[in-house]
């Protein structure tokens, strides 16, 4: 079956200084990622990781350097005249509600703007309340009249969620949705979002540090570092056996008093991050545990030797001696 | 004796529709190298509790009744001055961003040597600076970090020196409030491992705020969640893990996804918090509770010790009070 959204390759350099000190800085480097219909795909890394980057470029707010999205087999438009239409099939949910609401607007307007903009003819009103109650806002004719200021987080962060929802698109993108809001508030926009996914047939990229609610929302995960994927593969296989050593420390870092066992060795070689991140060879390895000294040599391409399964890694974790020596023997190739 | 008593702890803070009591008779001791957590959500005085002990409240907000016992003496009775004896020396603190307990326009070592200068009078420079590298040491930060500015640090390692800093007197208690809640999770682990490893060599005892549950119950001996300024329970750590007593808390166990276990739809807590200006009889969870009585309603919960905890709920009186409590609810 054909990916609803493909991301081929994309890199983004941003540049600063002037003519004299130009610096480079690749914060996304070569992603690649599939999303289907009615799937959910967590994006997961620490904060500079590129994946907020990542969500501009596919949002089309921000054009690649390198590589191509395409939204159901055609590219994202960059264009004006094309942000409707990519509008209309890609919606995101940013991380503040506080922030990307507009406080002058009353929800009617904030939730019924975005429909005429997108053609709706006449009243929008029965519309916005009937979004109102697919997001839990209900009685719905007690919130459609209130600003933004007269709501919580979780009830501002719900309205972002029915003006998206709205224009019918067939795929979400939620950066950090509920980071700024109670725990407890959280969860509930997060069953909100499944049970949205479910009715609706939607897709859901869901990108987050958070490695816990990565995997209560997805099917499948990609990790994130230092601007390429490191690893992916279906969430449960992720979470049980991590194969990067990054998603290791990602794992054994994250907070879960009921986990049992020990940790493994060296994790706390993962918090060396003074070295900063080397340009060249693998991106983690200054912060590895069981970094060798190839590790340092040219680009570590993924491997995909398992099916569904990638890890960027000569050394991947869980008995996998023979896809590292054959990648080795690649690396040869590619290093002359 | 406790390090710390507080008892029935009452914090005002005036608003537009009238004062409020942020903290609304808390207790609670905190033992000799222990570390002690306050949890619970956004507004439920938490911090409000922390910042009363250590003598930060800004703007309105005032210590209107209770006791502060610090190793036996009544803190709420001291002048500024007096209090100013135990601040730093006795009792530290570190907040959650670095930058606001770090001066950005001074370096690192004339931050650490200020510390020591300011509480301990006529110890030389050289003597100051090999202290604050010894600090440095402490939390494995490389000398050569002593002549940066703030700034030229990462989040992780700024946090390491506000910690420097905190241990900088051997004080006795130290508070931190969401002392990692802006670093990125392997950092954390570092600096919570960290945190551990010097609370076994100091044995100082920690105050750690934080809602974030799961990294409290990693950490903390013993827990205290919050809710609308009042106890709500207050349990050992392996109390906690085998199964919280109040609602509340179980509600907020269960609000965080989990890394092991099987995967499950988790039910958060419905409804919002309670008005405090105006806040209900009774219980103030009764409205979100699963276990509501009718007493819930209008007789404010008993609270009953356990060897391992103390749980303010009705659901936990002893059977007679629970029969008037019933009885008072109809």
């Amino acid at each position: 079956m054909k990916p609803l959204l493909q991301v081929d390759n994309v890199s983004q350099v941003y540049e600063s200084g002037g003519l004299l000190r130009k610096s480079k800085m690749r914060a996304v480097r070569g992603v690649s990622l599939e999303l289907h219909q009615g799937e959910v795909l967590a994006v997961v890394g620490e904060s500079g990781c590129g994946k907020s980057t990542l969500a501009r470029m596919i949002l089309g707010l921000l054009p690649p350097t390198e590589g191509r999205v395409a939204l159901a087999g055609r590219p994202i438009a960059r264009r004006f005249a094309g942000r409707l239409e990519t509008a209309k099939r890609l919606q995101m949910i940013f991380q503040d509600p506080f922030e990307s609401i507009n406080a002058n607007q009353k929800v009617e307007t904030v939730i019924g703007r975005p429909l005429q903009l997108h053609g709706a003819k006449g009243p929008v009103r029965g519309r916005v309340l009937e979004l109102l109650r697919q997001v839990g806002l209900t009685p719905a004719e007690d919130y459609i009249d209130k600003y933004p200021s007269q709501l919580s987080g979780g009830q501002k962060q719900r309205v972002m969620i029915a003006r998206a929802l709205g224009i019918g698109p067939r795929v979400l993108i939620a950066d950090e949705p509920t980071s700024m809001l109670d725990v407890s508030i959280g969860i509930d926009i997060m069953n909100l979002m499944l049970d949205l996914k479910r009715d609706h047939d939607l897709s859901l990229l869901w990108i987050t540090h958070n490695l816990g609610s990565a995997r209560y929302m997805s099917d499948r995960i990609v990790i994130m570092f230092g601007g390429q994927i490191v690893e992916s593969g279906p969430t449960e296989e992720i979470i049980a056996s991590p194969r990067h050593p990054y998603t290791e420390a990602l794992l054994y870092a994250s907070p879960d008093p009921w986990r049992k066992g020990a940790e493994p060795a060296g994790i706390e070689a993962a918090d060396r991050a003074e070295k900063g991140l080397p340009e060249d060879g693998c991106r983690f390895r200054h912060r590895c545990p069981y970094a060798q000294a190839d590790c340092a040599l040219g680009e570590i391409p993924m491997d995909a030797a398992e099916p569904q399964r990638g890890v960027r890694c000569l050394y991947p974790l869980g008995g996998g001696a023979a896809s590292a020596s054959s990648i080795r023997i690649e690396r040869k190739d590619f290093t002359g | 004796m406790s390090l710390l008593e507080v008892r029935d702890l009452q914090i005002e803070y005036s608003s537009a529709r009238g004062p409020f009591n942020a903290v609304d008779g808390v207790s609670f001791s905190l033992e000799r190298g222990e570390i002690f957590g306050l949890a619970g959500e956004s507004g439920c005085g938490k911090s409000t509790t922390a910042y009363g002990i250590g003598r930060l409240l800004r703007g309105s907000a005032r210590v209107v009744g209770g006791s502060i016992r610090f190793d036996g003496v009544e803190l709420t009775g001291l002048s500024d001055a007096q209090f100013d004896t135990y601040r730093w020396a006795r009792i530290s603190i570190v907040l959650q961003s670095a930058m606001n307990n770090l001066n950005p326009v001074m370096k690192v070592k004339d931050q650490l040597t200020d510390a020591i200068f300011a509480h301990r009078k006529g110890v030389s420079r050289a003597d100051a600076l090999r202290q604050a590298a010894e600090l440095m040491e402490l939390v494995d930060l490389p000398k050569d970090r002593l002549e940066r500015f703030p700034h030229e640090l990462s989040g992780g390692m700024r946090q390491r020196v506000v910690i420097a800093m905190a241990l900088a007197l051997r004080p006795e208690l130290i508070i931190m409030d969401e002392p990692t809640t802006a670093l990125d999770v392997i950092t954390q682990k570092g600096i919570i491992d960290k945190i551990i490893e010097l609370k076994r060599t100091f044995g100082f005892s920690v105050l750690f705020i934080t809602h974030d549950l799961p990294l409290m119950l990693e950490i903390c001996d013993r827990v205290g969640v919050m809710y609308a300024g009042q106890m709500a329970e207050i349990a050992t750590r392996e109390r906690m893990l085998a199964g919280a007593r109040h609602p509340y808390t179980q509600g907020l166990l269960r609000s965080f996804p989990s890394l092991t276990g099987p995967r499950v739809r988790l039910a958060g807590i419905t409804g919002s918090t309670p008005d405090l200006v105006a806040p209900p009889q009774g219980c103030r969870f009764r409205d979100r509770c699963l276990h509501a009585l009718p007493a819930c309603g209008s007789v404010a919960p008993p609270v009953r010790s356990e060897e391992d905890g103390i749980v303010s709920c009705h659901l936990y009186a002893k059977e007679e009070m629970r029969h008037e409590a019933v009885a008072a609810g109809r």
